[in-house]
């Protein structure tokens, strides 16, 4: 069990493309970590890179208090469960459960006792004279995860270890992953583009995008206060609305116009934004805090009148895409109660729950104070 | 549907089958006489290694009795039994290390990272354009310079590395997924031990196929042994059949039950891996 931590990490690969630019990270030991973000923003490449099956081209790993920089894959204490699961075909599930053992040179009455437990614990024992061809994609996901249990390492590194299998089995395995983290409380290090599985499966994750950290807390954190544009438009589904504007002072008050739509915006976010007014800023409201008139209680001095043109039923609740003038926005919507969503409706968004991002940066400029503190302390000072 | 359509429909397809037999006995037809071209050889050889000395020369194929103590024969008249074992010990060997160079040179080709490792590789298969005749003057004055010439070792060094092998298990190992060898490292794995572990397990339909093609390039080579070999104890079978060229009398018939018997591990060799032999054609093709 370990740290891990990563201190000013770059992938730069030749011809000078950077692929992770000055990573800064402090993952707990025995904790849940997941990096999430498109495909190409480097989160498989910092993962490799911990594993040791990429150099690290700049900056300081550490795991536990060893700088494992030029430590072979072997010898950092690590194990990793590939995209592909990476079973050897020619091999029983004995024979790859038990395979980092034998070459670590284990007694065969070791080997065996950590093969089956591991077996019994992942349900894998009717299963291991078999060769993985004969095994469901669930089956061969989880002698993958056994493979990386019988060698108890202090880290497990997870490379999307649930892309290749369908909806539903993805559930159950991600179930059952929360589940072993539960039960064998090891560092865990898991890579993917999923966010439900991000939001699901991690204590804290990590947010990138283009090589960069952008932002790194716990998930419902991220959710509640993502740190800038991309991140409220990349968690979350549907994503944030987003609105374009501009910020105006009226007396005490300060105003988001968005030429047909315009808000007061809450006191709370005076102090934090004021430097902006007259600027090119966005509104950003998650499709759940935008309330339609009839469907529960809303703050009645704010709103904004739009069409429906598009309704995705989705049993428990309607997404609503709307339009009010240039801005198209995304409204979630109970269904219990079949709504009619014909004709005009009024919109009512939750004020308390808005953001402000910059215009230009993206960054949003309304996260609380005791956010932004919490989120300094986990990633270490650029 | 009324009855005449019915029956339109089904005379169409008596037709169609019709058609089809037709099609199929015109194919086995075809077939048939090029197996039979090709299988007459092979008959007429075996007949002429039963004919008596006096019917040599007959038009008659089917000798008037046969006579096996041609084969025994073979056996007073030339030490062939050890060119049997020479055939054999120097085509095994020669077999084992060109698979297991071969491999390891694909290995290092497909799966290592190393500066110039693509432009190495094709200036080795460039290797394979110039005609094994060509190479064999300077590969001789090779083995004149080591002191081989006319030794088991120079016949078995001389013919034990091919670029084709290397190639061919190239391109099979490129299909393994590389994130084998990763799992294999994590594991704990050295360079070594992916190969002999991982990869080479993988990869053997690959190895079956260069094997079974390395095994009868060199049980049939002529030239390179004529060359190598003096001493009439290191002869292997083809330069053995020498022995009973018309220089000697006519010994047509020793000849062929000569090479009656030194085709048989080719014959057992393709029954046994007819399988694998195909696979290994279509591999070539496929990956070639």
């Amino acid at each position: 069990m370990a740290d891990v931590t990563l201190e000013h990490i770059y992938k730069i690969y030749p011809g000078d493309v950077t692929a992770v630019r000055d990573v800064n990270l402090h993952i707990k030991d025995q904790e849940f970590v997941v990096l999430v973000g498109p495909s190409g923003c480097g989160k498989s490449t910092t993962l490799r890179m911990i594993a040791g099956l990429e150099d690290i081209s700049k900056g300081t790993l550490k795991i536990g208090e060893k700088t494992v920089n030029d430590v072979a894959p072997a010898h950092r204490d690590i194990a990793m469960v590939f995209q592909d699961y990476a079973l050897y075909p020619h091999m029983s599930v004995y024979e790859n459960m038990a395979f980092s053992l034998k070459l670590r040179k284990f007694a065969k009455t070791e080997i065996d006792k950590r093969v089956r437990e591991a077996a019994r614990m992942l349900e894998l024992e009717e299963y291991l004279e078999r060769k993985p061809k004969a095994l469901s994609g669930g089956q061969r996901q989880r002698v993958a995860m056994g493979r990386a249990v019988v060698r108890e390492p202090s880290v497990f590194l997870f490379d999307e270890p649930l892309s290749n299998l369908d909806a539903k089995m993805r559930v159950s395995m991600r179930a059952e992953l929360a589940e072993l983290h539960d039960r064998i409380k090891t560092t865990m290090i898991y890579v993917t583009h999923d966010q439900i599985e991000a939001m699901t499966l991690g204590d804290r994750i990590v947010v990138m995008k283009d090589g960069l950290i952008q932002q790194y807390a716990e998930p419902l954190d991220v959710y509640a206060y993502p740190a800038n544009e991309f991140v409220a438009s990349f968690i979350g589904t549907p994503p944030m609305n987003m609105f374009k504007g501009t910020l105006k002072r009226n007396g005490e008050e300060l105003i988001f116009d968005g030429e047909n739509f315009q808000v007061q915006l809450p006191k709370r976010m005076h102090e934090s934004i004021q430097s902006c007014v007259g600027k090119a800023v966005t509104f950003g409201i998650r499709p759940e805090d935008m309330k339609i008139e009839g469907q529960q209680e809303a703050d009645s001095t704010q709103s904004l009148n739009a069409q429906m043109f598009l309704k995705e039923t989705l049993g428990n609740e309607l997404i609503a895409h709307l339009q009010s003038a240039q801005h198209k926005f995304i409204c979630r919507v109970d269904s219990h109660d079949r709504p009619n969503l014909d004709g005009e409706l009024t919109i009512y968004p939750i004020m308390e729950r808005a953001h402000i991002f910059d215009g230009e940066s993206g960054i949003n400029l309304t996260v609380p104070e005791h956010m932004k503190q919490a989120q300094a302390d986990t990633v270490l000072a650029s | 549907m009324t009855d005449t359509n019915i029956m339109n429909i089904s005379r169409d397809d008596e037709q169609a089958d019709k058609g089809r037999v037709t099609k199929a006995t015109i194919v086995h037809l075809i077939l048939a006489i090029v197996g039979l071209s090709l299988a007459l050889p092979f008959v007429w050889m075996v007949f002429t290694s039963l004919k008596p000395p006096g019917e040599i020369n007959n038009q008659e194929w089917m000798p008037s009795s046969l006579k096996w103590g041609n084969y025994s024969q073979v056996f007073e008249e030339v030490n062939f039994a050890k060119f049997y074992w020479n055939s054999i010990f120097v085509t095994c060997w020669i077999t084992f290390i060109t698979v297991l160079s071969s491999a390891m040179a694909a290995f290092a080709f497909s799966r290592l990272q190393w500066a110039g490792r693509d432009k190495m590789f094709i200036l080795y298969l460039a290797t394979m354009m110039l005609p094994g005749l060509a190479m064999m003057i300077p590969n001789y004055q090779i083995m004149i310079e080591f002191g081989l010439v006319d030794t088991y070792l120079g016949l078995i060094i001389g013919s034990s590395f091919a670029p084709f092998g290397t190639f061919l298990l190239r391109q099979f190992m490129m299909t393994i997924p590389k994130s084998l060898d990763e799992a294999a490292e994590m594991d704990g794995a050295t360079k070594w031990q992916v190969f002999w572990n991982v990869v080479m397990p993988m990869s053997r339909p690959g190895i079956i196929t260069l094997t079974i093609f390395t095994f009868m390039g060199s049980y049939q080579s002529f030239f390179w042994p004529l060359v190598m070999i003096r001493s009439v104890d290191l002869y292997t079978l083809p330069i053995g059949l020498l022995y009973f060229d018309s220089a000697k009398g006519n010994t047509t018939h020793l000849l062929m039950a000569a090479v009656t018997m030194s085709v048989i591990p080719m014959i057992v060799i393709f029954i046994v891996m007819q399988k694998h032999l195909v696979k290994g054609i279509q591999l070539g093709g496929v990956k070639g």
